[in-house]
């Protein structure tokens, strides 16, 4: 680290090498998911960057590094706790309207309703298929689709959006 | 971006210059230092000041916010240099001088109120005391949070309590030499819990103002 303050590149490079390999092995028992440990080793790299002028020489370099990498480790599970709840609140919400959106409403109009999903755009009409006719869960449509389950639950309440004011249109015609 | 292009990227800035905990607490003080000679410059020093000097209560209360405004600069700065190893004490041994403080204030309130509760009454808020505390709680806190910043804050909450602290003790300290109310009630209501408050603040606040 010495060399590195005094500007030595090569050095700088093979002990920011080393603290890749350190940090990846701290860190992966605490991040499962591998891309969520690639961007968390990749930020502690940056961070150790950001800090390089903070290390005094007259005491040892890990406890320095280990200090950064742990910020960043609270920082990380801060961010994502944070992002988890918004896309709870998010789904449960999406349930609530998906039930405010009762399709039920428009029973013993099967034909009208079969000729709506029709015209609804290809993708769109599969997956209301999927899902609201034949009873596949967003899971197992999100597999078969090979989309993501709040994509899936996304795409199907913005469908039964489209579809009910369709048929509202159509009633009031 | 793989790591390796990162770890590139990154080498190409090797060359730094280090900055020190103590230059950061040193410009911290300095600043407060030149803002209390500012302050004082515009105000004059209270006029009884050669008197109170004799007073043991006034003194030892002075001295406790001076170490609290010393030790809540210093080691604000300290904390904020990455070290798995510092212990946890140290950012505790800035409170001590101002919960010294604390504590000498309440037991003068107790006091007073054993000789005669009418003694402890209410006063009307004290314009230039208020402006005066902001004063010191905007600009030299604001410098100190800025010198924090410049370094590595891995403990953001406490060193931004203790970067209060420290714009609290000194504006606290100059209110002493500038301000010549010292109804027991005043200094406890006026200094002390907004002190506490302020501190309590800045910890709240310190993840905000200090992320990196």
């Amino acid at each position: 680290m010495l060399q590195v303050q005094q500007g030595d590149q090569d050095a700088y490079a093979e002990l920011l090498g080393q603290c890749e390999r350190i940090l990846a092995a701290m860190l992966r028992p605490q991040v499962g998911n591998h891309e969520d440990l690639n961007d968390l080793v990749q930020e502690c790299l940056i961070s150790i960057h950001k800090a390089r002028h903070t290390y005094q020489p007259q005491r040892p370099f890990k406890p320095w590094m280990f200090a950064i990498a742990n910020y960043r480790l609270k920082d990380h599970f801060r961010g994502s706790y944070r992002r988890k709840n918004l896309e709870q609140a998010f789904l449960s919400n999406l349930e609530q309207e998906k039930d405010d959106c009762d399709v039920t409403y428009w029973e013993g109009r099967s034909e009208q309703l079969k000729e709506c999903i029709d015209q609804l755009p290809g993708k769109q009409a599969k997956l209301v298929l999927m899902t609201k006719i034949q009873g596949y869960t967003a899971k197992e449509t999100a597999t078969q689709m090979g989309m993501t389950e709040s994509a899936v639950k996304v795409a199907v309440h913005r469908s039964l959006k489209g579809l009910t004011m369709q048929l509202k249109d159509n009633q009031n015609e | 971006m793989s790591n390796r292009s990162l770890i590139e990227t990154l080498s190409r800035e090797a060359e730094t210059k280090t900055r020190s905990p103590w230059v950061g607490a040193i410009e911290g003080i300095a600043f407060s230092l030149v803002f209390f000679l500012l302050i004082g410059w515009f105000h004059q020093l209270r006029p009884d000041l050669m008197e109170k000097i004799h007073d043991p209560w006034y003194l030892i209360n002075l001295i406790l916010l001076g170490f609290s405004a010393l030790l809540s600069a210093t080691i604000s700065c300290w904390i904020a240099i990455p070290n798995l190893r510092s212990p946890r004490w140290m950012r505790l041994v800035a409170f001590i001088p101002a919960v010294g403080w604390a504590l000498s204030l309440v037991l003068m309130l107790y006091q007073t109120w054993l000789q005669s509760p009418a003694l402890i009454h209410p006063q009307e808020m004290d314009m230039f005391c208020v402006q005066n505390f902001m004063l010191f709680l905007l600009l030299p806190g604001a410098f100190q949070l800025y010198q924090i910043k410049r370094l590595a804050p891995v403990l953001p909450a406490w060193s931004g309590a203790l970067a209060i602290l420290f714009a609290t003790s000194t504006g606290n300290f100059a209110l002493m030499l500038l301000e010549q109310n010292d109804a027991i009630y005043h200094q406890f209501a006026w200094h002390l819990i907004p002190t506490a408050l302020f501190t309590m603040l800045g910890y709240a606040m310190g993840p905000r103002l200090l992320k990196w």
